[in-house]
C-alpha cells in the first residue's frame, strides 16, 4: 500500500486568479497532465474541469489566488484535482443547472461550465476550511 | 480560423487548436462578424478542434440562435470524440445538426 502511495504523482501550482494570469496557468497544468502521462478521456476531462473552474473563479470568484493540485495513479486511469481558492464561500454543487432546452431559442447561455464538470467528473466535493478557502476535490477516470 | 465562401453563398469555417478561454477570445468577434450579418447557411469544420469548453460551447448557441433568426442553419462537421462528447454533455448534439462530413450537411440543407 505504501509503495503504491509513493507512486503516485502529485503536482502542486499556484496563481494569480486573474484573466492575465490563465493562459500561462494552464500551460502549465497541460505540462503537469504531460510528467503524468495523462491521456484519453481521463486527460481531456482535467483539462476540462480545469478551464471551466478556474475560469470561473477568474470571472466571480473574487479570489487573489488558486491553487491547483494534481494527483495521478500511476497508469494515469484515474485523476484526482484539487482546487482551493481564497475568494467568499462558493459552493457550486448547490447552484442550480439548466434544464434542458427545447429549441436553439431557449438554450441557455450560462451555467454551462457546471454541467460540464458534473458530466466529466465521477465524484464532487466541495468544502470551506479551516483557513477560509474554498476547496473542490474532482476526480476523474478514463470510463 | 479559416472562412472560406462556398458556391451556394453557404459560409464554411475552419477552426484549429483549442477552443478554450484564450482560444475563443481569439476568434468570437471574427467569427460572429463573417457569419451572422449575412445570414447564410454555415458550416463549422471541428476535424481540427482538440479541445472545447462552456465558452466556445455558448459561441456556437449564440451564432446558431441568430442565424436561425434569419432562417438559416449553422452545422457542426467532423468534431473529434472528446469535443463532440462536450456537446453531448449539454444536450447541444439536438439543437444544432453534427454531420461526419460536409456532403452530409450539404444533403441535409438540401433536403
Amino acid at each position: 500500500m505504501a509503495r503504491e502511495e509513493a507512486a503516485i504523482a502529485h503536482h502542486v501550482l499556484r496563481f494569480a486568479a486573474a484573466s492575465a494570469s490563465f493562459e500561462a496557468a494552464a500551460e502549465a497544468f497541460r505540462a503537469a497532465l504531460d510528467a503524468c502521462g495523462a491521456r484519453g478521456r481521463a486527460r481531456y476531462n482535467a483539462e476540462l474541469v480545469f478551464e471551466e473552474i478556474v475560469s470561473n473563479v477568474v470571472r466571480h470568484g473574487d479570489a487573489g489566488a488558486i491553487d491547483v493540485s494534481l494527483a495521478c495513479e500511476p497508469d494515469a486511469d484515474r485523476i484526482v484535482l484539487t482546487f482551493d481558492d481564497d475568494g467568499p464561500p462558493f459552493d457550486p454543487l448547490e447552484q442550480p443547472l439548466p434544464g434542458r432546452p427545447a429549441s436553439i431559442e431557449e438554450a441557455p447561455l450560462g451555467g454551462l461550465g457546471l454541467v460540464l464538470v458534473r458530466k466529466a467528473s465521477t465524484s464532487l466535493r466541495y468544502e470551506r476550511t479551516g483557513e477560509g478557502k474554498n476547496r473542490l476535490t474532482v476526480a476523474l477516470a478514463s470510463t | 480560423m479559416d472562412v472560406r465562401q462556398l458556391g451556394d453563398g453557404t459560409v464554411r469555417v475552419t477552426f484549429i487548436g483549442r477552443l478554450d478561454t484564450p482560444g475563443v477570445g481569439r476568434v468570437e468577434t471574427q467569427f460572429t462578424a463573417c457569419c451572422v450579418p449575412s445570414g447564410h447557411n454555415v458550416l463549422v469544420d471541428l476535424s481540427q478542434v482538440e479541445f472545447i469548453g462552456s465558452l466556445g460551447v455558448r459561441m456556437f448557441i449564440a451564432v446558431a440562435r441568430s442565424l436561425a433568426r434569419k432562417n438559416a442553419r449553422l452545422f457542426l462537421i467532423a468534431p473529434q470524440d472528446q469535443v463532440r462528447e462536450v456537446f453531448e454533455h449539454v444536450s447541444l448534439d439536438e439543437l444544432i445538426p453534427i454531420c461526419a462530413d460536409e456532403a452530409e450537411a450539404q444533403s441535409a440543407l438540401g433536403a
